[in-house]
């Protein structure tokens, strides 16, 4: 068949829509690592399930018709392996451990990535194991017993803000492809959406601090602690951040700028209009300016950020514009 | 959590749910594509399900499947073009209207097997997807169901243990999009299928509840062809019959078996004459009281009682065929009718086990005297027959005289039994007696009915059985459809009286049956390996394997099943006790089954977690507990900023648990390691830290 084929669901759209509220109800929020016990693993006839059945229903028919007791046995054959088979295709997904890792922040309009890790603690293999929508071309990965996989999602983002990341759904129809039994998953996690960064800004990007350009090294002064940074040679172990060592493993040397060679981003530097017109714009500025190795501050109405620079100064800035609501405040005022 | 949600236009984040995207095009496979290896186990299981079918479909069907396999592997093998809807549309109209053509009809086995095998193909060509592929398997499945209905002997036991274990090899391949399970792998899960499903489809066979009897028409074709006695007879039938090495049924003593002269199976019973064609009485006309109560007693008294089992083959009759006289017998829906006939109350459509118990009499008792139709011979009819009975009825003694001379004149004068007795005219028995002089049973056991009525004498045609083979390697009686026989009965004194002209004739043929009777007599049995002696042996052995297969599997239906449900303390069970009874061991294998695959399931106890849900139980008493969001990293930063003196082994040990979590599965030393680290953990109370 070549027509197109779109997102095949087991369920109808609303009916799927309820199960899996209830299931929310009935799980609860799920923490960072999943073991799916059988209690929450649901299992359905596909849609090749239902027209077996019905064919081996109609061979049944013609068996008691006709009393032909070899065709009782295939009927009967066949209704047992079926039968069998949905006992295969739920021990195929419980026992999985699960967990979630990726979801690293994008622009609105990008593909948000995620990563479903899924290990096999059962001393049998699994088999073509799928997360996501359901379809036939959803990729499936084969769990040898102990073995962990990964299967990739993709989340498409439209706006900006915080998004509550969708339930996950993990599935397999193995083995015979007449029924799907799956999972939902509710990671507890918040999926932060930066606004689009707009093609091109109308006003100019803030002059920088004339001494900047030279300042070299000069300018790591001891001013205002601006964020880490891989350390130098023969860097004091003083400036060493420990504290994220520890948790992270890798050795970072803390950043500190002098505030002089600052620029401000400034909501009211730009036309007024479009709220999320102007919001684009100035995470349009925040790319350029950290580009451009700028120490720059944020401020919006009602909120702040002081002039700094590196990777996390960026995304700070860029979360608060991904979570601002300009209107909100405008009316508060 | 979305109290900073943002704004009225981002209205989009909490309600309509948003969903994770299909993986992008590339990194997933090719949209329906299948696989050579997936082709060659569809291609294995249609041959399978056709294979029963080929001997009796027209070349053309199987030529076209061929063709549409064909097509299809050379489209995945060279990438050849599949044929485009519109192509597709015509074929398959073209396809039906072939069928039409060639058989007439849409309905029927041969044309419904063409059909679908048609259908087969025309699927098959356009085979891309998971989905197209479980369709091909699903009427592949139904084609060799439909098999079944032409041919259910033990040859069928491969076919269907094939079909399902290909089948259900060929499903599990298909129902993967990419690659293929290794062939070892694929048999594991197959089989391992299959063993369990072997348990619920035994109980499921043997309790499901059998409903007696067609609830629409049986198919025509195929059926068409059965062989057998039937209601009427005219010259020629049973001569028909005795070319027939079909078996019509077998029969297994108990005790000692009654000499081969004795065996005389008694079928319909003909009484209704027009000259040509004997019939048995309308069901209206037939007696409805049964036969004289003491019909058998006097003359059975003191003889040899036979019991015996009898697995009567389908005939779409109701004539039980029991051994002559029939005493006593065992068959659920049968009356015994004024007649002697055994009748069944409705067509014989299955494999039939009934038993009983018989004397072997060459007559009976009957207190009614016989009726007017007894003694019927059309008036215009046979003339010369009545002539010749009249003049010979006033040269006997008496009547018994008279019938004694009718059977010498056939021994005597120039009569012959042949199985190609020459064409009978207008009047066949003027045309037997007076010209032709050579016939088969029904010849002469009509021609000795006319005879007798025409002297006076009440008689009648019976129609059966007479002989028996004997398997010897399983020690039971093999009756076939060229043992079947036309005898006639006489009243006599108050008896009917067998009298059987045949013996007369040719004694051999009931002495030791047809061959020995007409021994050129070629049937169309392997010619080559012909009389060897070891073909004979093997032949019987197989038969005996037929034998028991047909009387333990094959007759397996609703009498059958209400008698294992008596042997399990169901006394009398209703169709309502079968489906409970049923319910109740499907559920039980089901249950032990789950029970079982839980127990399999339940995975091993993970130290590594174990020992970090003591950790976080410990923290939780001591300093907070977790968040149900929080991660394990935030969860240990969250316990440094409290209590800093232990933030750093903390923070270490949860470093140290996701590292054990994300990378592969940590061996035994690696988990215990860590479970260690978390023995050893101490957290004092608060109050003790020095402020």
């Amino acid at each position: 068949m070549t027509r197109p084929r779109h997102r095949r669901r087991q369920l109808p759209r609303f009916l799927n829509h309820r199960l899996q509220r209830w299931a929310q109800r009935r799980q609860g929020p799920d923490g960072e690592f999943v073991e799916l016990h059988q209690g929450r693993v649901y299992i359905l006839p596909t849609r090749s399930g239902l027209v077996f059945g019905a064919v081996f229903f109609t061979m049944l028919l013609g068996a008691l018709n006709y009393s032909n007791n070899m065709g009782f046995a295939l009927a009967f054959l066949l209704t047992a392996v079926a039968v069998v088979s949905i006992h295969h295709c739920q021990r195929n997904l419980a026992g999985l451990r699960l967990s979630v890792s990726g979801c690293a922040p994008v622009f609105a309009g990008e593909l948000m990535e995620c990563t479903l890790h899924l290990t096999n603690p059962g001393r049998g293999p699994r088999w073509q194991i799928a997360a996501g929508p359901a379809t036939e071309r959803t990729p499936a990965v084969d769990l040898p017993p102990g073995a962990s996989g990964e299967l990739t999602l993709r989340l498409a983002t439209a706006q900006r803000g915080r998004l509550h990341c969708p339930a996950i759904r993990v599935s397999t129809r193995h083995p015979l492809g007449l029924f799907e039994s799956w999972a939902w998953l509710y990671p507890q996690r918040e999926l932060l959406v930066y606004p689009r960064p707009a093609e091109s800004v109308s006003v100019r990007l803030p002059p920088a601090a004339p001494d900047f350009e030279n300042a070299g090294e000069s300018v790591r002064g001891t001013d205002e602690f601006v964020g880490l940074r891989p350390p130098l040679p023969g860097e004091s172990l003083s400036r060493m951040a420990w504290k994220a060592w520890a948790r992270t493993g890798q050795l970072l040397a803390k950043d500190y700028r002098s505030g002089a060679g600052s620029s401000w981003l400034d909501w009211n530097a730009l036309p007024a209009g479009d709220p999320e017109e102007r919001l684009s714009q100035l995470a349009r500025l925040v790319i350029d300016a950290e580009a451009a190795g700028q120490l720059f501050g944020l401020r919006l109405p009602g909120v702040e950020l002081p002039p700094m620079a590196g990777q996390d100064h960026v995304h700070r800035c860029l979360a608060v514009l991904a979570t601002y609501n300009g209107e909100l405040r405008a009316r508060a005022r | 959590m979305h109290a900073e949600s943002t704004g009225s236009r981002a209205a989009g984040v909490g309600d309509a749910e948003p969903g994770w995207e299909a993986p992008g095009a590339g990194a997933a496979p090719a949209k329906g594509h299948t696989s050579v290896g997936q082709l060659a186990w569809l291609a294995l299981l249609i041959g399978v399900a056709v294979e029963p079918h080929a001997g009796s479909l027209d070349s053309w069907v199987l030529a076209a499947l061929a063709g549409a396999l064909l097509w299809r592997s050379g489209a995945a093998l060279w990438h050849w073009q599949l044929p485009n809807t519109p192509l597709r549309a015509a074929l398959t109209l073209s396809g039906s209207f072939a069928v039409v053509y060639t058989y007439r009809r849409i309905s029927g086995l041969d044309a419904g097997s063409a059909l679908l095998i048609l259908m087969l193909a025309l699927k098959l060509i356009e085979t891309h997807s998971a989905r197209d592929r479980s369709i091909v398997i699903l009427i592949a499945w139904f084609v060799l169901f439909a098999s079944f209905l032409r041919e259910q002997s033990v040859m069928s036991v491969p076919q269907l243990a094939g079909g399902v274990v290909i089948g259900t090899l060929a499903l599990l391949q298909s129902a993967r999009p990419a690659t293929l399970l290794t062939p070892g792998r694929a048999l594991q899960i197959t089989g391992r299928l299959l063993l369990q499903a072997v348990p619920l489809a035994l109980a499921l066979f043997l309790l499901f509840p059998r409903l007696p009897g067609p609830f629409w028409a049986l198919p025509s074709a195929g059926d068409g062809g059965r062989t057998g006695l039937a209601d009427q007879m005219s010259p020629g039938d049973i001569t028909s019959l005795a070319q027939s090495d079909e078996v019509a049924f077998r029969v297994r003593f108990r005790g000692p078996p009654p000499a081969p002269a004795e065996l005389y199976w008694r079928g319909p019973v003909l009484e209704r004459f027009d000259g040509r064609r004997w019939r048995t009485q309308r069901d209206s006309a037939r007696d409805p009281s049964g036969p004289d109560r003491d019909y058998a007693a006097r003359a059975a008294a003191g003889k040899q009682l036979y019991s015996y089992e009898l697995t009567l083959e389908p005939n779409q009759q109701r004539w039980l065929l029991p051994l002559e006289t029939p005493l006593s017998w065992n068959a659920p829906g049968s009356t015994l009718t004024g007649t002697l006939e055994l009748l069944q109350d409705r067509p014989i459509d299955r494999r039939m086990v009934w038993s009983g118990q018989s004397v072997a009499l060459g007559g009976f008792s009957d207190a009614r005297t016989p009726q007017q139709i007894n003694l019927e011979l059309p008036a215009d009819a046979n003339p010369r027959s009545r002539a010749l009975a009249l003049e010979m009825r006033l040269d006997a003694a008496s009547d018994e005289d008279y019938l004694r001379r009718i059977l010498t004149m056939f021994r005597k004068e120039q009569f012959f039994y042949t199985l190609q007795p020459p064409a009978l005219g207008a009047n066949p028995v003027d045309d037997f007696l007076f010209r032709a002089r050579s016939g088969f049973c029904e010849h002469y056991a009509s021609a000795f009915a006319v005879l007798a009525r025409a002297g006076g004498l009440p008689a009648r045609v019976v129609a059966g059985y007479q002989g028996a083979e004997r398997n010897p390697v399983a020690d039971y009686w093999i009756v076939r459809q060229s043992d079947a026989h036309a005898w006639a009965e006489v009243w006599l004194d108050g008896r009917w009286m067998r009298y059987d002209p045949t013996a007369a004739v040719a004694p051999e043929r009931i002495e030791s049956g047809l061959d020995a009777a007409l021994p050129g007599l070629a049937r169309n049995d392997l010619p080559l390996l012909g009389n060897s002696e070891w073909f004979e042996r093997i032949a019987l052995s197989w038969d005996a394997v037929n034998a028991t297969w047909d009387r333990w599997v094959l007759a397996f239906g609703p009498d059958q099943q209400s008698a294992l449900l008596e042997g399990l303390g169901i006394q009398s069970p209703t169709l309502r006790d079968i489906a409970l009874a049923c319910a109740a061991t499907v559920s039980v294998v089901l249950l032990l089954f789950t029970w079982f695959s839980s127990r399999a399931t339940r995975s091993r106890p993970d130290p590594v977690e174990e020992a970090w849900q003591r950790l976080c139980r410990l923290l939780a008493k001591r300093v907070r507990a977790r968040e149900p969001a929080e991660g394990p990293a935030e969860y240990a930063a969250a316990v440094a900023r409290i209590r800093p003196d232990i933030g750093a082994t903390i923070e270490a040990l949860a470093t140290h648990y996701l590292r054990l979590r994300y990378d592969k599965i940590p061996t035994a030393t690696e988990a215990q390691h860590f479970a260690q680290l978390v023995r050893q953990l101490r957290v004092p109370p608060e109050t003790a830290i020095p402020q």
